[in-house]
């Protein structure tokens, strides 16, 4: 399974990489991006390459473009069609949040989270390649209560 | 995410202050939300974050106490509710060997310390006072300062960060 992360945070980029190991996914490839632009400019040379990802998990607030500009220059350029989009927030009620997911974003994930909260979002999604979760029995969120 | 316990610390004390990190709330409800880490509290957060001994670079250091502060910052907001609906987060600024200095205008700043496993760290929010409230100075009250807060509010964010439900 080839995933993207996008985060300004290095030390999050790593939290969540292994929150996706716990979580029984089979993961092949990691590729972190530290803003909007360097996803972009990741899933574009992917493209040429005719490499394709499985998920990307995107934080929404980022410097030079955030997780909202990604996905308008995601779907502007055609990158990566289909491959789910969950968001990373610390602030589940912000509007931004709203904006990506009405921008495509398929779900998201509230910070601090549990590993059981980073499960169930995934597995609010479509069957992922590569991944060991069980089918989605009831759609849920994560966040801390 | 973060399996520590975190409580509520006598802060009559100083805490030397080597990173500082600091979130603005804007749109509407204009707020902010610091820390200040030593730098062993700091290398101990990066250690809790990441499950490692100090098997990192020092850039980590300010990611850290720059995600601290999201994470607080975000907590703090979605309990303020409808005060701050809708209001933006920033990204985190961050500071190195000082706290950041208050805005002249401020209307009413608490400051609190923590710890985790012995790992002392401040927190402090700057809020307006509500709409139609009396100035806080004036009358005592800080109505963005819920009781949520003084009951060790970060303490129970720091303890829902647990990976043990």
């Amino acid at each position: 399974m080839r995933v993207l992360i996008l985060d300004d945070s290095a030390v999050m980029r790593k939290i969540v990489e292994e929150a996706l190991r716990h979580a029984d996914l089979d993961l092949t490839d990691v590729l972190q991006a530290c803003n909007g632009e360097q996803g972009v400019a990741i899933l574009a040379q992917a493209a040429v390459a005719s490499q394709s990802f499985d998920l990307i998990l995107c934080d929404v607030h980022m410097p030079v473009l955030d997780g909202l500009g990604f996905l308008h220059e995601v779907s502007r350029l055609n990158l990566a069609p289909g491959v789910p989009v969950v968001m990373i927030t610390a602030d589940a009620d912000d509007p931004y949040l709203m904006s990506a997911i009405a921008a495509g974003a398929q779900g998201y994930i509230a910070k601090p989270f549990t590993l059981r909260q980073v499960q169930a979002a995934l597995s609010s999604l479509p069957p992922l390649a590569g991944s060991r979760l069980p089918p989605p029995a009831v759609s849920s969120i994560g966040g801390a209560p | 995410m973060f399996a520590e316990s975190c409580a509520a610390v006598d802060d009559s004390g100083r805490i030397p202050v080597d990173l500082s990190a600091r979130i603005e709330l804007s749109g509407g409800f204009a707020a902010q939300c610091a820390v200040c880490f030593p730098s062993q509290s700091a290398r101990n957060l990066t250690n809790a974050f990441l499950e490692s001994q100090d098997d990192w670079d020092d850039g980590m250091l300010a990611d850290s106490v720059g995600e601290m502060c999201n994470l607080i910052a975000g907590g703090w907001k979605r309990r303020l509710g409808e005060p701050a609906w809708g209001a933006d987060l920033s990204v985190p600024t961050l500071c190195r060997g000082r706290e950041f200095a208050h805005p002249c205008d401020s209307i009413a700043t608490l400051r609190r310390h923590y710890a985790f496993n012995g790992s002392p760290f401040a927190v402090s929010i700057v809020a307006p006072p509500a709409t139609g409230s009396p100035h806080p100075a004036a009358s005592g009250a800080v109505p963005y300062f819920t009781t949520d807060w003084n009951k060790g509010e970060v303490s129970r964010l720091a303890n829902s960060l647990s990976d043990e439900e």
